[in-house]
């Protein structure tokens, strides 16, 4: 059966609500943004040891998802599996908008937001950053056209390609994202190339994840049909993203405990580092990769439609933990200035593990960046026909290949 | 690990040296009128001071040897010189105040020797901060010395997840009455210039004056001839994280 | 007057955006292309508003020259009141990158010659739009950062007001050596 798209109708009581509470939270967090900006940033947790804080988890978490929500459009297009195609123009709206929400974050933190004419017009090459910067408008870019060809009925011949792009691209942009700290050569944490394919394999994940709970969300409260053999079918590639980032977090320290230099590190974030270690294991492991996969693949309630939005908001804690651990954990873990030594006096935090209390205002910023996020979604789905009718199991057929 | 300074192309009969030798002197006989400037202020290289309208050049390249034996436990006269000269003010909170250069005590783990010294920038060769900057407001000038250009750098901190020696800070507050020679302000990163507009007018950075025990010896790594490279042909320095072949432009002796 | 036809042209432009869009209901390159003009036109009239129809104000504080009563500016001064700007940035250039450290563009001889004191002879700083940066700038809706940074006063052990003359500097003595070879030249040469 043909699929057809169409605009939400946007009239019901429930989508003012929607829209008015996303505006509020998006409101107050540009506020505090505001405050920060204008006070500096001592009123938050952030120092000159922590540097990096809660909205780089936010910012990071969402441009992560952002590249992830794109695979669902990339297996439709790229890997030719019918089944996916209908979700093809959500997923890239959604890439966008995500990827807008978190950089809204990253901009909104620097220390001099109103300087962002300068990030976009003066560059050094040699950054990795600046890298991103390009990686990032492209993606925006990229996907706009490839999304314009898939609903140009002229164009439509040519929208493979440009999805092909636009996985290619994708995959360069969160190698990209994670090598931003990958190249960190002075942190014990960050010097490691595994970081990167660590990053894809995570926004995968994370960005299943969104999608699966987005539309769940989504065609419930519009009240269009969604099959539950076509959440099945994905929620079983969930679970192998979710396994494939357990293995490369493995890997990641293994290969750490290996060399004995870097056996500190591990034990402050797997032994005793506080806050990092529970994060680490309760939040990642236990909640973000046991739990989920357990529900996935639980023989009976497994096959129910609340396995998936359990196991997928579950799956979002899980990566937001880990992000955490190695972020901040890995700021907080005290720099090797001085080999063979150990520090007994410094008046700038040397050798002791630095502390950091994320504040309120922080939280707000990010909790912004993702109502921003999801204010585009909506009003990108109430203005253009990005939603199809009905992903009825009858219409799509979850067996297609 | 004892580091040899390698001595690039020598500059001894560059033909303007002669005459900013004389220019030189004739600043310094000029700067009277009340601006008496004692002789040890002044660096000892004089063939390679600049006059105010040169710019900077690569045969020369500033560094500093910190002899960590004459450093005393519990001194901190060169930071509190740095705050002074710079105009470094807190505001008693020491994670989000600045530091330019601060006092590390360390012990050796397995002699047991404690050691005393100031740390700060360490003005690499091979600055990871100047490579990770997205907009190259973090870069190294020609005479080695490594700074922010704060008129471009956008707060975005990444300079200091990568400098390996955390010599960097970021403003965290509203700054009011700066020293008029050293402007900064709230949002952007800032670190150890060397006193660049001392230097810049053939003085030296204001810690390595302050140092009642003359623990640290600023001078032209580049120089053969200067107190600098003669006194690290001698004795044996240290390179703070040698292992990550930054060459910083900053060493230690004992450590 | 070219922009005034375009702004006739305007509205027809509107309907045909809006139309495309309300009856297809895509992003059609023709809709592409009006909002780029739109947007066009939109900066070209803000460009041109700024620069040239500014004429600077007339009471901007008189400079009060620490050298002497008879002292300029450092170029004549309708080149300052256009290209002040650029003096100062390609100064701040060779300064910050080449260490170049001559005084005739410098920003701080800038504020320690342009100074202003209020009633109690204290000099302002530039949030008081009597500074001489910033009335000027205020009444041109001109916004600059740079006093973030930069101290906006004089320098107090080079400029201090004379004991009641408020209007004048006491005068230090200017070297003579340094003179010479610190403000000839701009920051290039
Ligand atoms: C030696 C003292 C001196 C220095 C240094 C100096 N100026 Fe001036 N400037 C003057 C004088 C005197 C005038 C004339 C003021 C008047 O007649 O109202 C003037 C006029 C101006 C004007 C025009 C004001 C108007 O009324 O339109 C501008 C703009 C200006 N200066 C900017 C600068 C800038 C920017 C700098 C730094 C690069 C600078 N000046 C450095 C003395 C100085
Ligand atoms: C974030 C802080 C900051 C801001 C904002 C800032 N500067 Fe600077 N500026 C500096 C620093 C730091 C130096 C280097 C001082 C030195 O090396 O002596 C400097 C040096 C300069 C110099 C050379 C020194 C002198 O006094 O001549 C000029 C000129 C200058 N800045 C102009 C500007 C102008 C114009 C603006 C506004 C558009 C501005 N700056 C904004 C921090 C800042
Ligand atoms: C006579 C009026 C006047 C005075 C006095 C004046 N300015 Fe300006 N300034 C302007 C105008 C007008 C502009 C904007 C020019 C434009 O945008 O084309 C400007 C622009 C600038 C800019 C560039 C701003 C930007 O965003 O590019 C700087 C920097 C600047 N002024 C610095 C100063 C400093 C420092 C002083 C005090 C020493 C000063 N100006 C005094 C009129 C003035």
């Amino acid at each position: 059966m043909k699929i057809t798209y169409s605009e939400l109708k946007g009239k019901s009581p429930g989508f003012f609500i929607v829209l008015g509470v996303l505006a509020a939270i998006a409101a107050i967090g540009l506020g505090s943004a505001y405050y920060m900006e204008h006070e500096g940033h001592h009123v938050t947790g952030m120092s000159n040891q922590i540097v990096w804080g809660l909205p780089h988890i936010f910012a990071l978490f969402l441009i992560v998802a952002a590249s992830g929500i794109l695979n669902v459009a990339s297996i439709g297009t790229v890997f030719g599996k019918k089944a996916y195609k209908p979700l093809g123009r959500l997923s890239g709206l959604m890439a966008i908008t995500m990827l807008a929400g978190g950089l809204a974050i990253l901009v909104l933190d620097l220390g001099r937001p109103d300087r962002l004419v300068v990030a976009m017009t003066t560059y050094n090459f040699k950054s990795i950053f600046s890298w991103n910067i390009y990686l990032y408008n492209g993606f925006l870019l990229i996907v706009g056209v490839y999304l314009w060809m898939m609903m140009e009925r002229k164009m439509q011949k040519y929208y493979p390609y440009a999805g092909f792009v636009a996985f290619i691209w994708r995959l360069i942009l969160t190698t990209g994202t994670g090598s931003i700290f990958g190249f960190l050569v002075a942190r014990e944490a960050y010097d490691t190339a595994i970081l990167a394919p660590l990053f894809v394999l995570l926004s995968f994940a994370l960005g299943m994840a969104v999608f699966l709970l987005y539309i769940i969300i989504a065609f419930q409260s519009c009240d269009r049909p969604l099959g539950d053999g076509l959440l099945q079918r994905m929620k079983k590639l969930l679970g192998i993203f979710v396994a494939s980032v357990f293995y490369f977090v493995v890997v990641y320290h293994l290969t750490n405990l290996y060399l004995t230099n870097q056996h500190a590190f591990e034990a402050f974030i797997l032994l005793n580092g506080g806050i990092y270690t529970f994060l680490f294991w309760v939040g990642y492991i236990l909640i973000g990769t046991i739990a989920p996969l357990a529900i996935f693949y639980h023989p009976t309630f497994g096959q129910t439609r609340h396995a998936v939005t359990l196991g997928s908001a579950l799956i979002l804690v899980g990566g937001w933990s880990l992000l955490y651990v190695i972020i901040i954990g890995g700021q907080a873990f005290p720099l090797e200035i001085f080999p063979g030594k150990e520090v007994i006096e410094s008046s700038f935090f040397d050798g002791v593990v630095a502390s950091y209390a994320p504040s309120l205002w922080e939280f707000l910023l990010g909790m912004a960046g993702i109502a921003i996020a999801l204010i585009a979604t909506v009003l990108g789905t109430r203005i253009l026909p990005f939603m199809p009718d009905t992903l009825d199991d009858a219409v799509v057929n979850p067996q297609a290949d | 690990m004892n580091h040899q300074v390698s001595h690039s192309a020598q500059n001894e009969d560059v033909p303007h040296s002669e005459n900013a030798r004389r220019q030189f002197f004739l600043k310094v006989a000029g700067a009277g009128a009340g601006l008496a400037l004692a002789p040890s202020l002044l660096l000892q290289q004089v063939a390679h001071a600049k006059t105010a309208d040169q710019a900077v050049s690569k045969e020369v390249r500033w560094g500093m040897l910190i002899d960590t034996s004459k450093c005393a436990q519990g001194c901190d006269d060169c930071v509190k010189a740095c705050s002074e000269g710079n105009g470094l003010t807190g505001h008693g909170r020491p994670e989000t105040d600045v530091q330019w250069v601060r006092k590390v005590t360390v012990k050796d783990k397995q002699t047991g020797k404690v050691t005393s010294l100031p740390l700060m920038c360490q003005h690499c060769e091979h600055p990871p901060c100047v490579d990770v900057c997205p907009t190259g407001a973090s870069f190294k000038r020609d005479n080695g010395i490594v700074l922010v250009d704060k008129h471009i750098c956008i707060g975005c901190r990444y300079c200091m997840m990568a400098c390996p020696y955390k010599a960097r800070s970021f403003v965290h507050e509203v700054v009011e009455d700066q020293k008029a020679h050293a402007p900064r302000g709230k949002g952007t990163v800032e670190s150890c210039t060397f006193c660049v507009h001392k230097l810049d007018q053939g003085e030296q950075p204001v810690c390595a004056t302050a140092c009642g025990e003359d623990a640290m010896l600023f001078g032209d790594l580049n120089d053969p001839d200067s107190a600098l490279s003669k006194r690290l042909q001698q004795v044996s320095s240290t390179q703070l994280r040698a292992d990550m072949e930054l060459n910083p432009g900053v060493r230690y002796q004992g450590l | 007057m070219p922009s005034l036809l375009f702004f006739r042209a305007l509205p027809q432009s509107f309907q045909l955006k809006s139309s495309v869009v309300m009856k297809q209901k895509r992003i059609t390159p023709l809709s592409l292309f009006g909002f780029a003009m739109l947007s066009l036109l939109f900066f070209n009239s803000i460009a041109s508003a700024d620069s040239e129809y500014f004429s600077p104000p007339r009471n901007t504080p008189k400079a009060v020259a620490h050298a002497s009563e008879s002292q300029a500016c450092v170029e004549p001064i309708e080149t300052m009141r256009r290209q002040h700007m650029e003096f100062i940035k390609h100064q701040r250039d060779e300064t910050m990158h080449k260490g170049i450290r001559t005084t005739k563009y410098s920003l701080l001889e800038c504020i320690n010659c342009h100074v202003t004191y209020d009633e109690n002879q204290q000099a302002v700083s530039y949030k008081d739009e009597q500074h001489f940066c910033s009335g000027c700038h205020q009444y041109a809706a001109v916004n600059i950062d740079c006093f973030q940074c930069h101290n906006s006063k004089p320098t107090p052990s080079v400029v201090k007001p004379m004991p009641g003359h408020p209007e004048f500097i006491s005068p230090i003595t200017i070297d003579m050596a340094k003179q010479a070879q610190q403000t000839t030249g701009g920051a290039s040469e």
